[in-house]
Parts: C-alpha cells; sequence; structure tokens
C-alpha cells in the first residue's frame, strides 16, 4: 500500500474514506502514518489530517522557496473556486434543509435535489447563477444544470460519484479543508457572525 | 414431503397467491378492505398474515413486517430488539430442560428440547447478525432518512446505547449462566456443540464489527454537534459575498508570518517514470506488453487514374520497405568478410565507416551476433562459406555462467 499512497500524495490528492478507502484505512494506522511521514520528511514534506480526521493531505515542512510557491498556487485556486463552492454547499444545504452536508461522507442524490429544485422558482434562478459563477456551460436544462455542477465539483475533488446509475453522490473529506479555509477567511476579514433572523429571505428558505 | 411440510409449502402458496396485495400493504403499512380485495383479505386474515388494525383496515402480521424490513434493509426509527436477556433466559430453560429429560430416559422430550435449543440459538445468532447490519447501515447512510440536525443527534445517541446493549450482549455469551450450565455436564455436550458453532466461533468477528461501528456512531455524534456552528458560519460566509460581490480572498504576503496549515498543502508534481532496461525481468514485461500490441494494418492507397476506375485496375500495388541503416551496414559487412581471408573485426569495420546513421558499438556487436546466428541457422550457403568467432572477455566470475562477448569475426571459409 506504501508504494501506492506515496504517489497520490506526492500528486497533491487528498486521501479520504469515501475516494480511497483503502489508503485511507492505512494511514489510520499509526505504524504506517509514522512510515510514511518518514519517508516525506526526507523531501521537506510532511503528512496532515484536515481538523477532524475526513482526509490525508502532504504540507511542506517549511515554507522556503518551493513551499512559498505552493501557497501561492493555492491561493489563486482558492480565489477562483471560493465563491463557487461558498454559493454551492450554501445552496445545497437550503435544498436539502440538512446543515450535515458539510460533513464528509454526506449523500448527495441527483433526483432527490432535482425535485426540491423543479418546486421552487427561487431555487432555479440560483442554480442559473452558480452554473454562471463557476463559469461552466450547460444546456438549457435546470438538470444539465445541475449535473455539470455536481460533475465539476466531483473533478474539484469535493464530491465522488458512488451510484453511477443512480447518480448518487458523496461528500468527501476535503469539504473540511475547505470548512478550515472559510474559518479562517471570516477571522482575517473579521466578518462579524450575523444572526441568521437578519438575513435576507431568500438565504434561509 | 409428508403432513408437516404439506402444511408449510400450503401455507407458502396463500402467500405467493397474494403477493401483490403483500407486497402493497407492506408498501403501504396497511391495506383498506374493499369488495375486490375482500376474498383475498378474509384468506390472508385466517392464515395469520394480516391482521386487523382499524375498521376494514388491515396490517401485515408484524413478524413478517420484520422479516421483509431485514430482507430489504428498511430502516424503522429507533428499531433494533435488546430483548437478549429474554433469549438466554429461554436457552437457559431449554438447556435445563433437556439435562433432566436425559435424566429421566424421555428421548422423545429430550430430542424436542434439543431442536428448540437449537433453534434458539440460531434465532439468537441471528438476531445480533442482524443487529449489527442495520446498525452498520444505519452508521453508513449516517442517518439518511431523518431530516434534523436534533433527530439525528436523538438517533445517533440512542442508536449508541443500542449498540453497548449489543456489546453486552455479546459479553454474556461467554459469561451467562447458559455456557455454564452446559459445561457443567456431558449430558449437555450436543447443545454446547451447537452453542459454540452458532455462537461462539463468529463471536471474535462480531466483536469487531461492532467495535468499529461504535466508533464511527461516536465519531459521528461528535461532529453532529460540531455542524451547527460550521453551517452557521458558512451562511455567514456566503452571506458576506453576497453583500460584498467584488471581495476577493487576501494575497499571500498579506498575511501573517506563520500560515495556516492548510495554506502550508503541497499542490503536488507529476511523477514520470521509465522502465530501466538493464534490467531482463524489465525487458521481459515489456516484450510480453510489446506482443499485446497489434500490428499496424498497412492502408495502401490506391490513386485513380485519370479516366479508369480504381477497382478496374489489374496492378496489385506493391509496397517497398524501406531498410533500416542498421541492415544495410549489416549487409555491407557480410559482403566485406565474404571477401576477406582474414578475421574480419565487426567493430573495427564499424568505426572504418564514415556514415551517421552507424548505431553505437553495443547495439551493432548485439545485432550482428544475433543476425549471423539467424543466418547460420537458416541459410546452409552461409554456414558453408563463412566462419563466425566470438571475441569472448576473460571470465571475471567463471561460476556466473555470463558470456560477455567483445566483438564478432568474420570471414570467408578456406
Amino acid at each position: 500500500m506504501f508504494k501506492q499512497i506515496i504517489p497520490l500524495l506526492l500528486a497533491g490528492e487528498f486521501i479520504c474514506p469515501f475516494t480511497q478507502q483503502t489508503a485511507h484505512a492505512y494511514l489510520s494506522d499509526p505504524n504506517h502514518q509514522a512510515s510514511i511521514d518518514a519517508y516525506l520528511e526526507k523531501i521537506g514534506l510532511k503528512l496532515v489530517q484536515t481538523r477532524h480526521g475526513g482526509a490525508f493531505f502532504c504540507t511542506h515542512l517549511e515554507m522556503d522557496a518551493d513551499g512559498k510557491k505552493s501557497a501561492h498556487k493555492t491561493f489563486k485556486d482558492i480565489k477562483q473556486t471560493l465563491r463557487p463552492i461558498v454559493t454551492f454547499l450554501e445552496l445545497l444545504m437550503r435544498i436539502t434543509q440538512q446543515d450535515d452536508i458539510l460533513t464528509a461522507g454526506t449523500i448527495l442524490e441527483t433526483h432527490q435535489i432535482m425535485t426540491v429544485i423543479d418546486a421552487n422558482p427561487s431555487l432555479r434562478n440560483d442554480l442559473q447563477s452558480l452554473t454562471n459563477q463557476a463559469g461552466l456551460r450547460a444546456e438549457n436544462t435546470d438538470r444539465n444544470r445541475l449535473v455539470k455542477i455536481l460533475t465539476d465539483f466531483c473533478k474539484q475533488g469535493y464530491l465522488v460519484l458512488v451510484n453511477p446509475e443512480r447518480e448518487i453522490y458523496r461528500v468527501t473529506g476535503k469539504i473540511e479543508y475547505i470548512m478550515e479555509v472559510i474559518e479562517f477567511l471570516m477571522e482575517h476579514e473579521a466578518v462579524s457572525d450575523v444572526e441568521e433572523s437578519d438575513m435576507p429571505q431568500g438565504a434561509l428558505l | 414431503m409428508n403432513a408437516t411440510t404439506d402444511g408449510i409449502v400450503a401455507y407458502l402458496g396463500v402467500l405467493h397467491m397474494h403477493r401483490q396485495l403483500i407486497a402493497e400493504t407492506y408498501h403501504r403499512n396497511s391495506i383498506i378492505l374493499t369488495d375486490d380485495n375482500q376474498r383475498a383479505i378474509r384468506q390472508l386474515q385466517q392464515q395469520r398474515i394480516l391482521s386487523p388494525y382499524l375498521q376494514d383496515e388491515f396490517r401485515l402480521a408484524p413478524s413478517l413486517t420484520r422479516h421483509l424490513d431485514e430482507v430489504f434493509q428498511r430502516q424503522r426509527n429507533y428499531a433494533i430488539s435488546s430483548n437478549f436477556e429474554e433469549q438466554f433466559n429461554r436457552l437457559l430453560h431449554l438447556a435445563d430442560e433437556y439435562q433432566k429429560a436425559s435424566h429421566e430416559n424421555r428421548s422423545d422430550d429430550r430430542d424436542n428440547y434439543e431442536a428448540d435449543f437449537d433453534t434458539g440459538v440460531f434465532e439468537l445468532g441471528a438476531s445480533i447478525a442482524a443487529g449489527l447490519l442495520l446498525l452498520r447501515t444505519l452508521t453508513d447512510n449516517r442517518f439518511a432518512h431523518v431530516s434534523t440536525l436534533a433527530e439525528k443527534q436523538r438517533q445517533n445517541a440512542y442508536y449508541i446505547k443500542q449498540a453497548e446493549k449489543l456489546g453486552d450482549a455479546l459479553l454474556s455469551l461467554q459469561t451467562t449462566g447458559v455456557l455454564e450450565l452446559l459445561n457443567s455436564s456431558s449430558l449437555l455436550a450436543p447443545l454446547l456443540r451447537v452453542y459454540q458453532h452458532q455462537l461462539l466461533a463468529p463471536l471474535d468477528e462480531w466483536r469487531a464489527s461492532l467495535l468499529d461501528i461504535t466508533a464511527t456512531l461516536r465519531n459521528y455524534l461528535y461532529r453532529l454537534r460540531q455542524i451547527e456552528p460550521e453551517a452557521k458560519r458558512l451562511r455567514n460566509f456566503a452571506h458576506f459575498l453576497n453583500r460584498n460581490p467584488d471581495y476577493q480572498p487576501p494575497e499571500l504576503e498579506d498575511l501573517p508570518q506563520q500560515l495556516p496549515v492548510w495554506a502550508q498543502r503541497f499542490t503536488g508534481i507529476t511523477i514520470h517514470t521509465h522502465p530501466d532496461l538493464s534490467r531482463t525481468t524489465v525487458r521481459e514485461a515489456l516484450a510480453d506488453i510489446a506482443r499485446t500490441i497489434p500490428a499496424t494494418v498497412v492502408k495502401i492507397t490506391r490513386e485513380r487514374a485519370a479516366g479508369q476506375l480504381i477497382a478496374g485496375s489489374d496492378t496489385k500495388t506493391v509496397i517497398t520497405l524501406q531498410p533500416k541503416p542498421i541492415q544495410l551496414a549489416f549487409q555491407r559487412y557480410l559482403h566485406a568478410a565474404r571477401e576477406s581471408l582474414q578475421p574480419l573485426s565487426a567493430l573495427h569495420w564499424l568505426h572504418q565507416q564514415t556514415s551517421t546513421e552507424l548505431p553505437i558499438a553495443e547495439a551493432w556487436i548485439m545485432y550482428v551476433l544475433h543476425a549471423v546466428q539467424v543466418l547460420f541457422t537458416n541459410d546452409a550457403n552461409i554456414a558453408n562459406t563463412l566462419v563466425m568467432q566470438r571475441v569472448e572477455a576473460p571470465l571475471a566470475h567463471r561460476y556466473s555462467g555470463n558470456i560477455v562477448v567483445m566483438d564478432i569475426q568474420l570471414w570467408k571459409k578456406t
């Protein structure tokens, strides 16, 4: 397993139980973690976990030139993807009326999501806005838009298609990573905790 | 077939005959009596498959519902029976009665108690396995059948308790009075064998599964407690982004010196690997792969001459394959060797050539060695007119079996 995991980590992948079950199980063993970490340390890297243990990934041991280069790339990616991912997650929370979609492993069924969107013009508008925001081109149907968005978030590693026939997706451990990013940005920007009652009606449907 | 099994077959026949009605009742939880289904419902009621619920409304017998729930993995809220204690007590009574019947030589009674004990043990094992399966399904689905966070938290807490009860039941399998009683007398050996086979043998597997489930449930409960603030944070941030459509995350230089862990993420590199051709195993593996690659189909494009159809042309198109530089070089070397009465070194001949398309010395020697061997095997004329000699390096390790060919010499046979 060691030799399968190293290339994944070096490719910058997040290893979670829903994308790489065997690899995640292997890394969950402290002895295996130590051996992987010892290897990575020799090339200036370190194995870390997201805060709630939903995914393993690699970080730089020191913020040298390579580390800074990586950090620049990370910030560039975040700039490009932050707004669509936040909009998408907030939209999903409204559609499913479940807050726990923010946890790794949550199941998303395309037809259930589509049924709710079909019945609500406001959600249909939001879906269209999200498609434009994410820079996706979709045919002129809501279902196509939704499928495009779900596929795009699969490519970004936030979702994984677990049942192609029934179009069932699972939220991956990478969700915890983006939640850490959001928490940091909120602190940095000193975004105040607005009471939910102060928010516009649409946001709390 | 005998009278006992005939009754069961007849009962299953009734189930089969009214399968649509039973499926509908299970799916809807009840069925209303109408003129059309009246006869069928009465027959099912007689067979205790349906039970009256409200006026003109019937439900499936709970035992059949439970069976269908198990078969179709239907999740019932707050399910899992935990009356393992009753089942243990029953086994204790049956074992006790078996022992008494054995002492008193009541063989028929003893056989009946043995059969009941066997069924009881099987049912207890099946209950534990079914309980574990249900817990596993709920854990994997993360209580997807309930929608609110509070409900999930309550159900999670409930199932943790059920898992603990299941853990107690597993512990009881080894510490209960049943096992003690079974071990106390050799008369009870047949019952002990059943108990060991059905309950003690899979115990380790059940325990491992339960430990895993309990750990996942506890972890999930912990996560559920954290979701609410995280969900609120996400909504706030989405609200912030809506109010600030021009917002951009800060530049790296504007951030504090000590970056958070997420920002230190290694973004990844692409690794390219190349085969090590100096290793025989690699070369063999590559040769195996090469053999699976289909040969290139040579497409012959015939140009149509003015005023003629392509199909009408009788002349066959000829493709001339261009020999490779190494093949041409070998032909020239062979020709020179046929003229030479002295041994003609392949390496020496190569170094004398001025063409830029010639191979490196190692490849040349390998090619000449292989080509000469092929020619000597297949062409008697060559074999009779030419002499070939390998110039070998001294044996460095005489037992290694390696022969290092330094050069090849060819000359005309006199």
